[in-house]
């Protein structure tokens, strides 16, 4: 009998899985503690733009963005980041949890039992991806609480307003959960494609890291030699520029694409590894 | 190199023994009776979809009669892509019976007991041919897990997850009833071990925890690989006796092992590997032949093809 790619109850035990070890509470506590950590860091430089010490060298530049983030669209930015701080450190979070999910179990050798369930192996990869993602949702969901528990007390502190359900916030919000979600179908995919936990997961820390280095740097350096202006906008295609592009609703660098060329390419990234898991797993004999 | 037996206890003759202190085995399988009246309630909640054979070939009741039980066995002469290869093969067709397997190994080390075991329910390919159940690929059968178990590991149960949990998400995945789960820790003898996690389960507890979970879907079929791996005494008893009991219940139950005096307890249909080639392959008593036991039968029925490994 045909049984469709996504089975409910599928997806239910992978959640299971998720939340019945020890793992998954660790990863719950780095995660609001990285949070928590971003949301101070993020009140200090929004104050330090709004207030500009008095010994700064360029005190009147300073002062000039100062004006500029108390007009409403200043506060609306500052709305915006606070209610994603940290958003660019913590989907690594999400991406390891999508790593954790496949690895482990090859690591723990539970692998056969989950084949012998379901030995319709695409089946179980999607299901995974199903609860990695709603788990990288959750994340967000608790970055979203958090953020948005602290942001009005923090503008309030501050002298400024912005309503927190604005088009913009809203936007930026909504952006973040599409990214904490496909970076952790990015994470599943790297590692139903690499199998080992280890070397998956400085694989996906060096193509996060590495990658938004190696591609600002290279570009820049072919800038440089050429002066070709569309080349500052090439290091979208690392996966973690292209997070970035997608989830900053300023420009996030000069000439940086629109957000939805970082929209693209991310789901593109997500799909395509994904997919090659998929191949991956169906292909590979479980011993 | 690869030597192993299969051993298939069947559902129509199931042997009565005496043990050594004189108690008839079947008659006293208490553990097993238990461990199948304390599943009882999956019976009623779950209907099983296909309330047929499904190994046909071994349990077909029109090949009941029949002297091997519809088991026979053959070496294949002739199999793709094996010219000029050095590396061990598994390759035996089981004659009247819809399966085929073919495998050539990668390394050495692969053992053919397990990878044989492995390519019959879908997780590993064979290079060549098909390893089929009732015709079907295990991966082509509608909810396998409520027709066939397995016991390939230990437990195949995570490290840091309790024993309740590992058998949750396998009723959870397979859509059995979560309540399904703490009968099976019961009849395993685990409920106290319920919630510790299975980092501190003894071997024998691990294996105990396989075969429950093996056991959740109330399968016609159970297959095991060396079930009696790491078990003590009283553990190796008790698995005896589930599978002779299950065995009287009407199941298939498959077995790989190399202790013989095990199987020869056990089983009533044998198949012994060699090589990656058949030996020998019938009825325990047909195998053994004139032979004093199973063990000097396969010692010589396997002389000069391998080492024993």
């Amino acid at each position: 009998m045909t049984r469709p790619v996504i089975q409910p109850r599928l997806v239910s035990a992978e959640i299971m899985k998720i939340r019945t070890t020890r793992a998954w509470w660790i990863f719950l506590g780095i995660f609001t503690l990285l949070s928590a950590a971003a949301l101070l860091t993020n009140i200090a430089s929004h104050h330090y733009q709004l207030y500009p010490q008095q010994d700064l060298a360029g005190r009147a530049q300073a002062l000039a963005q100062a004006a500029a983030a108390r007009t409403p669209a200043g506060a609306a930015a500052i709305a915006a980041s606070m209610m994603t701080s940290g958003q660019f450190l913590t989907v690594l979070v999400a991406m390891l949890l999508g790593i954790h999910v496949v690895t482990s179990e090859i690591a723990q050798r539970t692998v056969t039992a989950t084949f012998l369930v379901t030995p319709r192996r695409e089946q179980v990869i999607v299901a995974k991806l199903a609860a990695a993602g709603a788990s990288g949702a959750l994340f967000w969901l608790i970055a979203t609480v958090l953020d948005g528990a602290v942001t009005p007390v923090f503008m309030a502190s501050q002298h400024i307003s912005a309503s927190l359900t604005g088009h913009g916030v809203i936007r930026a919000v909504l952006l973040g959960l599409l990214a904490f979600v496909l970076w952790a179908a990015f994470g599943l995919g790297l590692g139903a494609v690499i199998r080992s936990q280890v070397a998956a997961v400085v694989a996906g820390i060096a193509i996060y890291a590495g990658g938004f280095a190696v591609a600002q740097l290279t570009f820049h350096a072919l800038y440089d030699l050429t002066h070709q202006a569309w080349l500052l906008g090439a290091p979208v295609i690392a996966p973690a520029v292209a997070s970035q592009v997608m989830t900053t609703p300023a420009p996030a660098f000069p000439h940086a694409p629109p957000q939805w060329a970082g929209a693209v390419i991310m789901t593109g990234y997500a799909l395509a590894l994904t997919t090659a898991g998929i191949i991956q797993t169906r292909r590979h004999d479980i011993s | 190199m690869f030597m192993h037996p299969l051993a298939i206890c069947h559902r129509v003759r199931v042997r009565r023994q005496r043990e050594p202190g004189g108690a008839p085995i079947v008659s006293s399988a208490r553990a097993a009776t238990r461990f199948m009246s304390a599943m009882e309630p999956r019976r009623t909640a779950i209907p099983r979809p296909l309330p047929m054979v499904f190994l046909p070939w071994l349990c077909s009741p029109s090949m009941a009669d029949a002297r091997c039980h519809g088991l026979a066995a053959s070496p294949v002469s002739s199999l793709p892509g094996q010219a000029g290869s050095s590396h061990p093969t598994v390759a035996y067709r089981v004659a009247r019976l819809p399966v085929t397997l073919v495998r050539r190994h990668r390394t050495r080390n692969d053992a053919d007991k397990t990878t044989t075991l492995r390519m019959l329910l879908g997780l590993a390919e064979p290079t060549g041919g098909a390893a089929t159940i009732g015709g079907a690929r295990y991966a082509d059968l509608d909810e396998p897990a409520l027709r066939i178990g397995a016991v390939l590991e230990a437990s195949g149960a995570h490290e840091g997850r309790t024993g309740r949990d590992h058998l949750r998400v396998i009723c959870r995945a397979a859509g059995i009833p979560l309540a399904r789960a703490d009968a099976a820790l019961a009849a395993a003898g685990l409920t106290r071990a319920a919630n510790r996690t299975v980092a501190g389960y003894s071997l024998g507890m691990r294996q105990r925890l396989g075969v429950a979970a093996a056991m959740l879907g109330d399968p016609q079929v159970l297959v095991l690989d060396e079930p009696g791996n790491g078990l003590d005494p009283e553990g190796i008893r008790w698995m005896r006796e589930l599978l002779r009991a299950l065995a009287a219940d009407g199941r298939t139950v498959l077995v790989s092992s190399h202790q013989l005096a095990e199987i020869e307890q056990l089983a009533d249909d044998l198949v012994i590997i060699a090589a990656g080639r058949v030996a020998a392959f019938g009825t325990l008593a047909s195998v053994i032949g004139a032979h004093p036991g199973l063990e000097a039968a396969f010692l010589e029925l396997t002389a000069g093809k391998a080492a024993i490994r």
